[in-house]
């Protein structure tokens, strides 16, 4: 019993470090930044924002963990379904939500929420995860672990970048360099830090 | 003669405001990737080839326009609140046909661009229209979706190039140098840094552009 529960809290940590630092959804793989570049105008969302993603996300993920087998056993080409299918998880996982948070107070009090769930469901960060999910061959255990901590760490990066905003928004930016321009060299740099954990090989 | 009465009719690009005309132009003044921040996933993920940039550039072509139209003909029976994933999954129809087509054109090159390739389906750049709370009319659609999809070809083709070169000495897989000039370019920070050099020359170039129009206009 307790090597079982070792062995979960060392699959958890482990794929937490690859999930939220190593293989960042933004820093090491350039997934969802667009929302990521409206999320940081806008930071009283991002919260909300994160919350619902890693729900979405990790619902979408077990749901996407079944269906994957299915697909696998009876559909011939499963490359060409497989993102409908997948879309379709997220659309399950999206209703779950929605019904949850309704549930839970009144639409005046959650209607951030709701207004933020369609944005938080339908990006490249939640897709990509599954994705990866799917082609790391993940168990149902390590699919709920990855999930989770790739929604952590595409939180992470947004506070990391909503952070850089103040930082780098100045008047000593260059014009030309103002808003998008300056926004992706800061990502740069912070994906080059990312390298130091993760190591990158020069292909002299 | 006729020829006033035809400009008379017609709007000429020089008669509409600076605003008007910087909406409109979605190739420069207006680019989804460089200005709007939009399909920067494959712009910076996967563009490290020109042979993965054709690829991308090639499923944007096939998806944008389509899923634009689609969403436009059905835009009036989706409620608001379900019209992105409507939209979501109207793209992973099309991405099917889709990609069975970039197989025949582009063959086994289709595999380089990865996860990149469906995560395109649920990009800014296809989902966008969905967000904007009013229907564009399929005239319009089909021209902003054909208007959008060169723009991000556009950008996805010269940061592959640039990339490609900078990151492998290569251009389209043919070796021109013998060494890598940079090659962190072919990383995704290399990424970053590619597209943050082209939004910042276009925007240099905007604002000279916005500045002479001004004047014009002022005179």
């Amino acid at each position: 019993m307790t090597e079982l529960l070792l062995n979960a809290v060392t699959t958890f940590f482990t794929l937490s470090i690859v999930a939220v630092a190593v293989q960042n959804t933004v820093f090491a793989r350039a997934l969802s930044i667009s929302r990521l570049l409206s999320l940081v105008d806008d930071t009283t969302s991002t919260g909300i924002f994160g919350v619902l993603l890693i729900c979405v996300s990790t619902i979408g993920g077990v749901l996407n963990w079944f269906a994957n087998r299915l697909l696998v056993r009876f559909v011939p080409w499963p490359g060409l379904v497989r993102p409908l299918v997948m879309v379709l998880c997220m659309s399950v996982a999206y209703f779950l939500v929605f019904a949850v948070t309704v549930k839970l107070a009144p639409y005046d009090k959650i209607r951030k929420a709701v207004d933020t769930l369609p944005g938080a469901t339908f990006n490249c960060a939640v897709i990509g995860t599954l994705l990866l999910s799917v082609s790391m061959q993940l168990d149902l255990f390590e699919t709920v672990c990855y999930t989770v901590s790739s929604g952590i760490g595409y939180v992470f990066a947004v506070a990391l970048v909503t952070e850089g905003q103040r930082r780098i928004q100045t008047d000593h930016t260059p014009i030309a360099f103002r808003g998008l321009p300056v926004t992706l060299l800061y990502l740069a740099g912070l994906a080059l830090a990312v390298y130091g954990l993760s190591g990158y090989s020069v292909a002299f | 003669m006729k020829w006033k009465k035809w400009k008379a009719r017609v709007p000429s690009a020089l008669a509409l405001s600076l605003e008007e005309s910087m909406r409109r132009d979605l190739l420069f003044l207006n680019n989804p990737v460089l200005v709007q921040g939009l399909a920067l996933t494959p712009a910076v993920g996967v563009t490290t080839t020109l042979q993965n940039a054709l690829v991308l550039s090639a499923a944007a072509l096939l998806l944008i326009t389509p899923v634009r139209l689609i969403g436009d003909l059905l835009y009036e029976r989706i409620p608001s609140r379900l019209r992105m994933l409507v939209y979501s999954i109207i793209a992973a129809l099309v991405y099917i046909p889709a990609v069975i087509i970039l197989s025949l054109v582009f063959g086994a090159q289709v595999n380089n661009a990865g996860i990149f390739l469906p995560v395109l389906i649920v990009d800014g750049v296809v989902l966008s229209r969905a967000e904007i709370p009013s229907r564009e009319g399929i005239g319009y659609a089909l021209r902003n979706g054909l208007m959008t999809s060169f723009g991000v070809s556009m950008v996805l083709v010269l940061t592959g190039a640039v990339r490609e070169f900078l990151g492998a000495g290569k251009l389209y897989g043919v070796q021109l140098l013998k060494t890598a000039p940079l090659p962190v370019a072919s990383t995704v920070a290399g990424g970053f840094i590619t597209v943050a050099l082209f939004a910042a020359a276009l925007q240099a170039v905007a604002n000279r552009y916005k500045r002479a129009r001004a004047g014009g206009d002022a005179k």
